[in-house]
């Protein structure tokens, strides 16, 4: 009697797929335990979420289901949380400056409210850390209390006289500093065009987003997504200096951050070269060539934009 | 038609990751409410940036431009005999930027207002502000180029 077509090649092929699957499980890397030094400590309902929504892979409390010890989702979940704890670790929350914590959770808020986090490969089978709007509302009420603005101190006034006064005498410095990825400072954005301006109330600076020429023209004949190889943007940062009525003028210089478009040269780090020069001495972000990926996680909530969070104003 | 089980079990995964929210963020979008007025041409006038404001209480920010002359006036805050100093004021309505809770963007497009201080002396001020031509306003235009000279470069290294 002749079997059914199916029949035949599916118990087969279903075979191999098992033979495989049991070979795969002899591969098991290390998720090595590590306690828990400095955990959040903001809110408990706010902890409540963070722990459902992001704990797994950002905190030394990884919590694996059954599913997740098979492989391949064992070798995906141990290099997801490896990942993960290199750029935000929970459990060592409370090592962060205060700053860098308010600058932490206005990212995550960011991240949860666009839906770039949770990753949706990981909310696929992990249903219980799909965030309702709710709870992001939680996260946003705790964050957004976060922002005061308030009329600038004399710290920040005679940092900016003092800053302006030396600036004004300025010698140019005889080699221009480079990112450890080899990007160098570029003196010449001041005479570029603008592409936009921003008013940061979660870290009280204020920005202007400059676009050289190939970025300009980009944005005349509206051909931004992707943008063109060759474009560059720098971002400038200052302080915000404000008065009594509410007058913000702007302070000291704070950084600035260029992204340069390369599809090829910067292919492993979304198609651009990422660089920020802090301060007058215009260090160099960043302890190793890994700072890039920094970058890129925090710009991730735009993936769909060619990474920029610009929006572009036509001059 | 025949329903085949497997297929149909695909095509719900398909949906189901189809379906995860897909957030809009104006992506490949120009902010055209900020949009100067295309027959400015504000962008051929190759003014640099001198430096940036912003008006809580009105909520609006502003972008200062002028010439490589009252550029470096701004800079040395004093006057050099080189030639007459161009200003620029570009204002803003302020919106939430969509893309970052916590940043506040361009929104509406609120004027322009040009100041030329001359070497001979004489300083002339003009608005634009959405009407469609150049206007003077003698009763606040006294104030306005005070205001304007009186700004100081912002630090760009």
């Amino acid at each position: 009697m002749k079997k059914p077509f199916y029949k035949r090649k599916t118990l087969r092929v279903l075979g191999i797929l098992a033979g495989c699957f049991f070979v795969l499980q002899l591969f098991r890397p290390e998720l090595k335990k590590e306690a828990v030094t400095a955990d959040f400590n903001g809110p408990e309902n706010v902890k409540t979420i963070l722990k459902k929504a992001c704990y797994d892979c950002h905190s030394n409390e990884t919590d694996l289901k059954w599913f997740d010890q098979f492989q391949p989702a064992y070798s995906i979940a141990v290099s997801d949380v490896k990942e993960g704890k290199a750029g935000l670790n929970f459990s060592e929350w409370g090592n962060m400056a205060a700053g860098e914590q308010k600058a932490k959770l206005f990212e995550i808020l960011n991240q949860m409210t666009t839906g770039a986090m949770p990753l949706k490969s990981y909310q696929l089978l992990h249903r219980s850390a799909i965030l309702s709007p709710d709870e992001i509302a939680v996260v946003k009420n705790y964050v957004a209390g976060m922002i005061k603005e308030h009329p600038a101190d004399t710290a920040l006034l005679n940092a900016a006289d003092k800053q302006f006064k030396t600036w004004q005498g300025e010698s140019k410095p005889a080699k221009l500093p480079e990112t450890l990825t080899g990007i160098p400072f570029q003196p010449d954005y001041k005479n570029w065009q603008v592409v936009s301006t921003t008013d940061r109330t979660d870290n009280g600076t204020m920005r202007v987003i400059f676009g050289n020429p190939v970025a300009m023209k980009a944005i005349a004949e509206h051909r931004i997504n992707p943008w063109p190889d060759g474009a560059i943007f720098a971002k400038v940062a200052w302080d915000k200096l404000q008065d009594a009525d509410g007058n913000v003028k702007s302070g000291a210089f704070k950084q600035v951050e260029y992204m340069i478009k390369d599809s090829k040269k910067y292919k492993s780090t979304k198609g651009w070269g990422w660089a920020r020069f802090k301060t007058m001495q215009l260090l160099p972000y960043g302890k190793n060539i890994g700072y890039a990926t920094e970058c890129v996680n925090c710009h991730r909530p735009v993936s769909n934009n060619d990474f920029v969070f610009t929006l572009p104003v036509k001059h | 038609m025949r329903i085949v089980p497997q297929y149909l079990v695909f095509t719900f995964l398909l949906l189901f990751v189809m379906g995860c929210k897909q957030v809009n963020n104006h992506a490949g979008e120009l902010n055209d409410a900020a949009g100067l007025p295309q027959q400015l041409h504000f962008e051929q006038l190759g003014l640099k940036v001198i430096t940036s404001m912003i008006n809580k209480k009105a909520a609006t920010m502003s972008t200062l431009y002028g010439n490589v002359t009252a550029l470096n006036y701004a800079k040395a805050q004093k006057d050099s005999p080189v030639g007459d100093r161009v200003f620029a004021l570009v204002t803003w309505k302020q919106q939430n930027d969509e893309r970052w809770f916590g940043a506040k963007i361009p929104g509406q497009f609120q004027s322009i207002e040009m100041v030329t201080s001359k070497t001979n002396g004489h300083t002339l001020y003009k608005i634009y502000s959405g009407k469609g031509k150049w206007r003077n306003n003698a009763l606040t235009e006294n104030a306005r180029i005070k205001y304007i000279l009186a700004q100081t470069a912002a630090v760009m290294p």
